[in-house]
């Protein structure tokens, strides 16, 4: 904990144009966002359609002399751009102190269970108040996972399509027939949970409609940290410095501590 | 010496008697055939007679092969002059009849040819007789480039009929464009571009001269991979030997695809052409015309799953969507020198295979031929692959499932706490 505490919370709290913050994505990671999703808008862009060639749509892609060419350079690209962002996201969670405290809290526990059952009983109307979380929620950690699955997955069964003398060596080429059905199934799913997990989540669900802005600039509102990351919230106040911990409780009307107490959840 | 012996007068009379007849008979014709054509001419080279006289171009017949032939030599129906009907058609069979043509076929044939026998069944003047492809008057030998008959026009000869479309429907007859797809053709090209004059297939050397027939004779000429071979030898060769060739030459049987059944014909294009049956982009296709044909198939004991299964691969993917590298059928099976894949000289043979992979993957081992080629997912045969693809496929429906679920509760939980808030 130590090591923790020496990249504290004073860290995150930005000001910007006379406002607090936190900071929810460094530079590093922003950055490694945007590799990752045009990486993978190219890839799904020139991956999908294989797996309906026969379709007037995918046809249509198609019909320039060469395209097909031109797709398998874009996708080859795409999946080395990824498997760099992979291999630095790899040292960053290692080696950097904002990567490596990151992971730590990324770690799964009982609790997302729970928060996710929880969850699910309060938006059937089931329970009064959703399931409080820390930096990241079961929702985020969820999709990390399926992120570095997906890419380990689909990295690995690419590398053999790619080069399928040199897999040939490690194993008989019917695997081949098996790796490309599972290649072409972990990108539909990839999609889905792309298309719909996140996209929902994250950026078009009502109360962030049409995009959330944290992707650009990494600043996430305090309200924003308060309502949904309550316990990182509540966090950061116990570790920050008083003088810096009453200028947030001011920013966000919270002079009155009892007020603290209330959870206000929703916003309209 | 003197035919009467003077030893039997009556005999003698009698000779002379006969021979005075037999004289004077012999000469009343040929006095007839002697007729010169100055007596034609004052006829028909009479512009004030033209209205009612058919007029003859005399230096056209002076510079024809027939310019030593006087008019009575082909009319020969003339009786006497003045004559009033018009003569008949002049029959040309009665010098050339015997005569081998370029082929080898004496020119006779053409009364049991297609055009011959539309003649006899009174076909009327749509009916090709000699005239309308070696001309009237002007008829010149088939080396004179001026000729109807020379190699480097006989396609714009036999258009004037079958580009004819009041012809060519009149008379059903199958093509109805064929110096069109001719004039786009390898071979056509070949000629009318490159000038290629000996070697350019022109419409003859596949159908025939004065023999030709209708393509509902049986094995007509321009449909036998014989044909082909006078000209492509080595390929015939080739072909013969496959699969495909022993059974269609030598075992006659049709099932087995000749040249034309992959090639096209009057629209042949090389393999390099866009659009070509035999290109990359369409061997499937035409590979298909017959191997996904599950009746067909089944006689040879063949799947006819060959196309849906290649479809299903990498190969086939990247083939349909345009990619020009990727392996189609003739990349694996070889196109003239096709062999089942028991004969150790098909290129899909266990033996082969490696050699036959290798040509785009250098390098490849052992290991790379382990499996089934032809493998769809989506079939049972698949074995292992098609459980693991339903089972992912289950798996997308199950998340799908989740998604819209999580997404609905969602949305329901906002839009009550919308309702609340009001």
């Amino acid at each position: 904990m130590s090591a923790m505490k020496s990249y504290g919370f004073e860290k995150r709290l930005v000001e910007f144009e006379g406002k607090l913050y936190y900071e929810r994505f460094s530079k590093a990671q922003r950055l490694q966002h945007i590799f990752l999703l045009t990486s993978f808008t190219l890839l799904i862009l020139t991956g999908i359609p294989l797996l309906f060639p026969d379709t007037w749509v995918v046809r249509t892609m198609f019909w320039l002399r060469g395209s097909f060419t031109l797709r398998g350079i874009i996708h080859r690209t795409a999946a080395v751009t990824l498997l760099g962002v992979s291999v630095y996201h790899v040292f960053f969670c290692l080696f950097s102190a904002r990567g490596n405290r990151d992971l730590r809290e990324m770690i799964l526990s009982k609790k997302d269970l729970i928060d996710m059952y929880s969850m699910i009983l309060y938006n059937l109307g089931r329970q009064e108040g959703h399931p409080q979380s820390g930096r990241f929620n079961f929702i985020e950690k969820f999709e990390y996972y399926a992120v570095v699955w997906g890419s380990g997955v689909m990295l690995a069964t690419g590398a053999a399509l790619w080069f399928p003398v040199h897999a040939t060596i490690l194993f008989p080429r019917w695997v081949l027939d098996i790796i490309r059905v599972i290649h072409g199934f972990e990108a539909i799913l990839a999609f889905l949970a792309i298309i719909i997990w996140h996209m929902y989540n994250v950026h078009l669900n009502p109360e962030v409609f049409p995009m959330s802005r944290v992707w650009l600039n990494g600043r996430m509102e305090l309200d924003f940290l308060r309502r949904h990351h309550r316990l990182e919230y509540e966090r950061m106040l116990a570790e920050l410095p008083p003088d810096k911990a009453l200028q947030v409780r001011r920013q966000l009307g919270e002079e009155n501590p009892a007020a603290s107490q209330t959870p206000e959840m929703e916003s309209a | 010496m003197s035919l009467t012996t003077g030893k039997h007068p009556a005999t003698d009379r009698l000779l002379i008697l006969t021979a005075v007849l037999v004289l004077a008979v012999a000469s009343g014709a040929s006095l007839f055939a002697a007729l010169p054509d100055k007596a034609c001419l004052e006829c028909h080279v009479a512009p004030e007679k033209a209205a009612a006289t058919p007029q003859v171009d005399t230096a056209l017949i002076g510079s024809s092969a027939h310019k030593a032939l006087k008019c009575v030599d082909c009319h020969m129906d003339l009786e006497g002059l003045p004559h009033a009907a018009p003569l008949k058609p002049v029959g040309c069979l009665s010098c050339h009849g015997e005569r081998l043509d370029n082929r080898g076929q004496t020119i006779e044939k053409y009364r049991d040819s297609v055009h011959g026998r539309a003649k006899e069944m009174k076909m009327g003047e749509d009916a090709a007789t000699c005239v309308d492809c070696h001309g009237k008057h002007g008829i010149l030998g088939h080396l004179d480039p001026q000729s109807l008959v020379y190699r480097g026009n006989i396609p714009r000869t036999c258009s004037r009929c079958h580009e004819n479309n009041q012809v060519v429907i009149k008379h059903d007859i199958r093509m109805e464009r064929p110096y069109l797809e001719y004039e786009q053709s390898v071979h056509g090209k070949a000629l009318l571009k490159d000038g290629l004059l000996q070697v350019a297939a022109i419409c003859t050397d596949c159908h025939g001269v004065h023999d030709i027939q209708s393509h509902t004779a049986e094995r007509p000429m321009a449909s036998q991979p014989q044909t082909c071979g006078k000209c492509h030898i080595a390929v015939y060769e080739t072909y013969h030997s496959s699969i495909h060739g022993r059974l269609h030459i030598d075992e006659n049987n049709l099932d087995s695809p000749g040249c034309t059944d992959c090639h096209g014909e009057h629209g042949i294009q090389s393999p390099t052409t866009a659009g070509a049956p035999t290109s990359a982009a369409n061997i499937p296709k035409t590979c298909a015309s017959c191997h996904a044909d599950a009746t067909r198939m089944a006689k040879y004991d063949i799947e006819s799953d060959r196309l849906s299964t290649y479809k299903q691969s990498f190969h086939g993917v990247a083939q349909g969507l345009g990619s020009e590298n990727a392996a189609n059928c003739a990349s694996c099976h070889g196109y003239h020198d096709v062999y089942a894949p028991s004969d150790p000289r098909s290129m899909v043979n266990p033996q082969n295979m490696l050699e036959t992979c290798g040509k785009c993957h250098p390098k490849a081992t052992a290991n790379f031929l382990a499996g089934k080629i032809h493998v769809n997912p989506e079939q049972k045969s698949a074995g292992a692959i098609y459980y693991l693809r339903k089972s992912l496929v289950w798996l997308v429906y199950a998340t799908v499932a989740f998604l819209v679920f999580w997404v609905g509760i969602d949305l329901s939980r906002r839009w009550r706490k919308r309702e609340k808030t009001k």
